[in-house]
């Protein structure tokens, strides 16, 4: 005997969200979940590409301990990180509090956001030519202005070459940075801002003590994007110089793809990926809890 | 009410069918390619060659005119990209038929795991007309692996006009070519053209600098039986040193050539730099911005430095190999057995501009006519060049270290130190896995 039509209909009720889930779940489960999953087991083998490789332990994690070019990597990568937070972030911050209280803020933001609509690789190449050190704009610049002494291989030597990279990268992700600055502004709540005001607050002082706190939740996302973005930085980097010359503006995502698919050391690259993966892991779930459990008390 | 049935159901239907597509076309990705199994359509034909397509796709159109399979190219702008699509793909069906790579080691490693068809039969057809060299570069334990996709050899360039006007003749000797390098320098010209960029061209001058020492050197150097701390290795790093400091190299920092910006023409043609050894396929780069073969620009082979060193030229060349586990492996040998032949290398020479790989079809331009008299007339052992010619590992740190030895060329020992290390490293290997 069929089930009556009640349970039919209760029991497609209770199926079909999980049905409208499927796709996704697959689409996760099959790029995300497995590679991930797969990744971790590389990492413990010595699989080469051509060879899935056999079980080595913790090996691959004692050589990266042991490599100078993974310290270099891990220096570089630190630089990127801080290097964004305090120009990205501080300049992104800096604009938009420029930016909120001008005539011509409007236009401004928009050609300062243009940038943040090309591609990481574009960025790259247009950088490349302003430091090339031979015909290159900057170095042009330099001698125009009689600063050519300062000039140097912008791209050669390390760790200059990393600053220039961290510059550029800056002209590209101080739009996003500063129009989320921008919308957090918009939205704080006048309340707190007029009462600080009548108190007698002003200038630094209000936005010390007042403006920014209010800003915390914008804050935080701002500064979860570019630390995730920054540790992860690859285009940029690989189209100017590769991480190179001879390996020293490599960061961790570089030496991971290096490793993998130019030396083909792929459980070694792993191994960097699955180190890379925690770091971010880490820092991400302790800074956003800290900074959420922050904004709670406001 | 109404609305709501009707927007569930349209939520319900279009959620179904997003999903069934969704798992159909991803199904269908993860099946074999649609292209391989239409049976007598053009073959995939992969490479990294991305400037050479429409050469590519004449050729495989006139295969295809015959009576042989034709291609149809995919291209790869990307080599890493390419070198880790063919290496994951290659013992599945997703191969593609036909693909061009690497000789000597780099080719080694693929057909190690079996994934290079045995074209040996190719060879015993058309073998007689090519060099032996050549075909040693696609030997392995006695069966050929390859049929030459393109062949280089790296002599130095010149840009004649520069020449003419300060007097000077190619240099023979080289006392010679120390004294034009010096006269160069005097008239405010960067002598000789060098690079960083794209990584892998800080090898050509130390494996030149080496052959013109020794070529046997170079090839024991090569093959694991001389160490780069040999105190003959590091006499070659001292000179070449000498050299950069007493300003005969252009900044190679500055000038990118063959690839990325590939600026080396804007310092070339109008004479800011003067001379380049360099492989044949930069010829292109140079005709492009407008430089005539033997009129604007020549070639010559660097002369020796130790003078009973021999005649000899680096070379490189690339295979073009039948995937094994290729759905269409018999066509694509078949194809690969018209590229050999004379009618096929006529036309990819045709097609391409590029120096001839058979003895019995001449070169297209007079600058490489010239570089395949030279070789024949003064019987030129031809030595593979630096990025093949020995283990990769090894490669890669030596670009690495020699890059920044062309940039800070001070003691070449921590230089040589750190590349031995890698060699101790990956001959050990070699030899464990022999």
């Amino acid at each position: 005997m069929p089930p009556p039509a009640g349970a039919r209909r209760r029991a497609l009720r209770r199926w079909t969200p999980y049905l409208y889930l499927l796709p996704m779940v697959l689409l996760v489960g099959v790029f995300l979940i497995y590679p991930a999953v797969k990744t971790v087991w590389v990492a413990f083998t010595d699989a080469t590409g051509t060879s899935a490789g056999s079980f080595v332990g913790l090996d691959n994690f004692t050589r990266l301990v042991e490599d100078p070019a993974f310290r270099t990597s891990v220096r570089n990568t630190i630089y990127w990180v801080i290097g964004a937070l305090v120009l990205q972030v501080g300049l992104g911050l800096l604009l938009a509090l420029i930016l909120s209280n001008m005539r011509a803020g409007d236009w401004l933001k928009r050609l300062f956001y243009l940038p943040a609509t090309l591609s990481g690789a574009a960025v790259g190449v247009i950088w490349f030519y302003v430091f090339n050190p031979d015909q290159g704009l900057l170095t042009s610049f330099m001698g125009t202005i009689g600063l050519e002494s300062l000039t140097t291989r912008w791209l050669a030597d390390p760790p200059v070459n990393t600053f220039a990279m961290i510059f550029a990268a800056t002209w590209q992700g101080l739009g996003p940075a500063m129009i989320l600055f921008l919308v957090g502004l918009q939205n704080l709540p006048r309340e707190p801002i007029e009462a600080a005001r009548v108190d007698g607050a002003r200038g630094l002082r209000l936005f010390w003590h007042v403006t920014l706190p209010l800003l915390r939740p914008m804050s935080a996302v701002v500064v979860a994007i570019t630390l995730i973005n920054n540790f992860k930085v690859f285009d940029l980097i690989w189209v100017m110089t590769q991480g190179g010359p001879y390996r020293s503006s490599e960061t961790l995502a570089v030496s991971m793809y290096r490793e993998s698919f130019v030396t083909f050391s792929v459980g070694y690259g792993a191994s960097i990926a699955v180190v890379l993966t925690l770091i971010v892991t880490i820092l991400s779930v302790f800074y956003l809890r800290s900074m959420f459990r922050k904004v709670e008390v406001y | 009410m109404t609305s709501e049935i009707s927007r569930k159901k349209f939520l319900q239907v279009g959620g179904g069918a997003i999903a069934a597509g969704s798992l159909a076309s991803f199904l269908a990705a993860c099946g074999g390619g649609s292209s391989s199994s239409d049976g007598g359509g053009m073959l995939r034909f992969s490479n990294d060659k991305i400037n050479w397509e429409e050469w590519f796709v004449e050729t495989g159109r006139l295969a295809r005119e015959a009576g042989a399979v034709g291609w149809r190219p995919t291209q790869y702008s990307d080599t890493t990209t390419y070198q880790a699509a063919i290496k994951t793909t290659g013992n599945t069906p997703k191969v593609p038929d036909m693909f061009s790579w690497w000789s000597g080691w780099l080719m080694k490693e693929l057909v190690d795991t079996s994934m290079l068809a045995d074209v040996s039969s190719i060879w015993e057809r058309e073998g007689s007309a090519y060099s032996d060299g050549l075909k040693d570069a696609f030997t392995f334990d006695g069966k050929q692996y390859g049929v030459p996709l393109n062949v280089a050899y790296w002599p130095t360039f010149y840009n004649k006009r520069v020449f003419r006007e300060q007097g000077l003749e190619v240099p023979t000797t080289w006392d010679d070519f120390i004294a034009v390098c010096e006269r160069l320098k005097g008239a405010g010209i960067t002598p000789l053209g060098a690079t960083i960029e794209g990584r892998f061209p800080s090898f050509v001058y130390f494996q030149e600098f080496i052959v013109r020492t020794s070529p046997q050197l170079y090839r024991d150097l090569m093959e694991g039986r001389a160490k780069y701390t040999d105190p003959e290795i590091v006499d070659v790093l001292r000179l070449w040193g000498d050299l950069i400091r007493r300003g005969y190299f252009s900044d190679p920092a500055s000038v990118s050539i063959g690839t990325g910006a590939n600026n080396f023409p804007q310092y070339f043609k109008p004479g800011r730099i003067a001379m380049v050894t360099f492989g044949g396929w930069l010829e292109p780069t140079l005709m492009e911005a407008g430089m005539r073969p033997g009129e604007d620009f020549g070639a010559f082979v660097m002369p020796n430095i130790e003078a009973d060193a021999g005649n000899n030229l680096i070379y490189e060349t690339g295979p073009l190999c039948v995937a094994q586990n290729g759905q269409r492996r018999d066509d694509a040998l078949e194809a690969a057995g018209w590229w050999a032949s004379r009618e096929g290398q006529s036309a990819w020479i045709d097609a391409s501009g590029f120096a001839s790989a058979r003895a019995d079809v001449p070169s297209a331009n007079p600058v490489d006519q010239e570089i395949d008299r030279t070789i024949a007339d003064g019987r030129f052992q031809l030595l593979n060049r630096y990025w093949e010619a020995t283990p990769h590992e090894i490669v890669e740190v030596g670009v690495d270290q020699l890059a920044k030895f062309m940039l800070e060329p001070g003691d070449p020992k921590p230089i040589l130190d750190a590349i031995q290390k890698q060699a101790d490293t990956s001959w050990a290997a070699v030899e464990a896995g022999s």
